[in-house]
């Protein structure tokens, strides 16, 4: 929480965290502070003293009774203005309606869901709360210009690089590469949907959240919201949603397939229904990005920004960033709320290997298993496609193999747990030797196991004597 | 079903005893109760925001919703107890029994059931 005390400033609802005691000076100060036991009611809920259990029982209210209640005393108030009980409302609603024809955001959840623009009330008062506090810190914490400093990337100019090129020096060893020069024709449709904020024609909707929006009005809340974690727009059919006008999606050349280069993106042999999800439209307000994940199924991935500027940061595989802790299984993973708050308290204390900037009409390539997370400088939208080629096949046959439970973007059980096979079979029917190649291997590698485990035996078999 | 208990027990084993000095032995007593009767029964998550003052109606079952008919007095302590162990379906419960008791009243009927003191200014 560094420089929170001296930052002083008071949010829109007097709140400040609980450290604040030690900064008041006087009488002046101290009689502005709300008691939080006596606004809840000191014989009464007073009691339980502790904010989360309060907020606990104000997220079960719904917006009539959470209105009615944030009248009952200026502390309830102050509770009851806590965004997060707004915005869970609003996404419920949302989740029963299912389609979002118009999106207009009014500064605030609280304001959206009871429909009012102005902030007519703000109470007089100071209220001493860590746990009210801190979301409103990380939605409005400025980006420090020391996380921008480092550039830690090598870097690729896509107009004078075979695909040869880049998956020898940066494919086959596992390479993350910043490629300048690779959108520019590949994604203009896709610029085209971005550039036209207020078009009363635009039909195409895309999901954000549990609901689909237009692009423009994704990009007007962006601009207008101060939350910890907002929404993000995350949507992997975004090319069945647009391009039924017939404009054509085309993938970058480094990553097509093509006749030549059969190999590029092995996964689309499955088809495109029987694969799992592996291309997204996404788009995001500053400060908002990714937080620290490794791709799934152990597959390559390349990010194109369209617009917007985007802070990277790498470390290799088996070498979480601090303050990030996978499960044993690696299924999940511990990290802080915020992308900013892991910036904030993290950032400091290891040097990222990888680090860099990308702008649009960039291209960042993300070898399979790398450590990463990006955070947007300004409100972006980029595509990003996840894939297997041939250097990484056998990793990712593995993976599917040996931990079917952390397979991820298929829609039911069976198929994840069945992935292996089905990509397999994919295989067999366009690039036999490619499977072979990868059995024949596998079978070597397990012979070799075997041997080196009879070797042991024996050894510790003829200690026995002694 | 408390974490807390779950967790002293990986770190020191069943036969060291457990201290419990912030729960009153009539509330731990109630916890008990209901632990051991959901101990092979999980209950139903309870969906929010409530629908209904009637909580049967969100999803609890009657037992439950019986279990926390209670005193306020008791119910406020059974809260502190299942946050304190950790106990998240009771927590859960009884916050709901709260916000039940809120549902469908207006400002002042609040003010009245949890005796909470008015204090905005008449323009506020």
């Amino acid at each position: 929480m560094r420089d929170v005390v001296s930052k002083g400033e008071r949010n829109l609802y007097g709140v400040k965290p609980e450290g604040h005691r030690f900064a008041l000076d006087g009488k002046e100060d101290w009689d502005l502070v709300l008691d939080k036991g006596k606004g809840w009611g000191a014989q009464s809920l007073g009691k339980l003293a502790n904010d989360e259990l309060w907020l606990l029982i104000l997220s079960m209210l719904d917006v009539k009774s959470l209105a009615r209640m944030s009248c009952v005393s200026r502390v309830v108030f102050v509770f009851c203005s806590a965004d997060h009980l707004w915005k869970d409302l609003a996404l419920k609603r949302w989740r029963e309606n299912g389609f979002l024809r118009r999106f207009d955001f009014l500064g605030s959840w609280r304001q959206t869901v009871l429909k009012f623009k102005k902030q007519l009330y703000r109470p007089k008062a100071i209220v001493l709360s860590d746990t009210l506090f801190r979301p409103w810190q990380y939605g409005t914490a400025e980006v420090d210009a020391r996380w921008l400093r480092r550039e830690e990337v090598e870097t690729l100019d896509a107009s004078k690089c075979t695909v040869d090129d880049f998956v020898q020096r940066f494919e086959i060893p596992n390479k993350p590469v910043l490629i300048h020069t690779a959108l520019a024709q590949a994604l203009a449709g896709i610029q085209e949907l971005g550039g036209h904020p207020h078009r009363a024609d635009d039909m195409y909707h895309f999901r954000v959240g549990p609901v689909n929006m237009r692009l423009c009005d994704f990009l007007d809340y962006a601009e207008r919201q101060t939350e910890e974690s907002p929404l993000y727009l995350f949507d992997c059919k975004f090319v069945e949603r647009a391009w039924s006008t017939g404009n054509d999606f085309r993938v970058p050349e480094l990553f097509r397939n093509t006749k030549e280069n059969g190999e590029r993106d092995l996964l689309a042999y499955m088809g495109h229904d029987r694969r799992p999800d592996y291309r997204w439209l996404i788009a995001g307000a500053a400060r908002s990005g990714s937080k620290w994940h490794i791709d799934p199924n152990g597959t390559h991935a390349w990010n194109g920004v369209v617009s917007g500027c985007k802070r990277w940061l790498m470390f290799p595989p088996g070498h979480p960033p601090p303050g990030v802790t996978p499960s044993a299984d690696g299924a999940e993973v511990t990290q802080p709320v915020s992308l900013m708050e892991w910036f904030v308290n993290f950032y400091h204390i290891e040097a990222a290997p990888v680090e860099f900037t990308a702008r649009s009409g960039d291209l960042v390539f993300v070898p399979s298993r790398w450590w990463h997370c990006v955070l947007n400088l300004e409100a972006c939208v980029a595509v990003t496609q996840n894939y297997i080629a041939r250097s990484n096949l056998a990793s990712a046959l593995r993976f599917m193999r040996d931990t079917p439970e952390n397979v991820s973007g298929l829609a039911d059980h069976r198929s994840r747990a069945a992935l292996y096979r089905d990509f397999r079979e994919a295989l067999r029917l366009h690039h036999p030797d490619l499977l072979d190649a990868f059995d024949d291997n596998e079978a070597k590698l397990a012979k070799d196991r075997e041997l080196r485990e009879e070797m042991h035996n024996d050894t510790t078999f003829s200690f026995e004597f002694f | 079903m408390s974490t807390l208990v779950r967790n002293m027990v990986d770190d020191s084993g069943t036969d060291e005893e457990i201290p419990l000095p912030n729960v009153k032995t009539a509330i731990l007593s109630k916890v008990i109760d209901y632990c051991k009767y959901h101990k092979d029964s999980p209950p139903e998550e309870i969906q929010k925001p409530l629908k209904s003052t009637n909580l049967v109606e969100c999803g609890v079952s009657e037992w439950d919703n019986e279990y926390v008919n209670i005193e306020q007095e008791v119910l406020f302590e059974l809260i502190l107890a299942a946050n304190y162990l950790d106990i998240k379906s009771l927590l859960d419960l009884t916050c709901a029994k709260v916000a039940s008791m809120i549902k469908g009243k207006n400002t002042e009927e609040i003010r009245k059931q949890f005796n909470i003191v008015n204090d905005f200014t008449p323009e506020e």
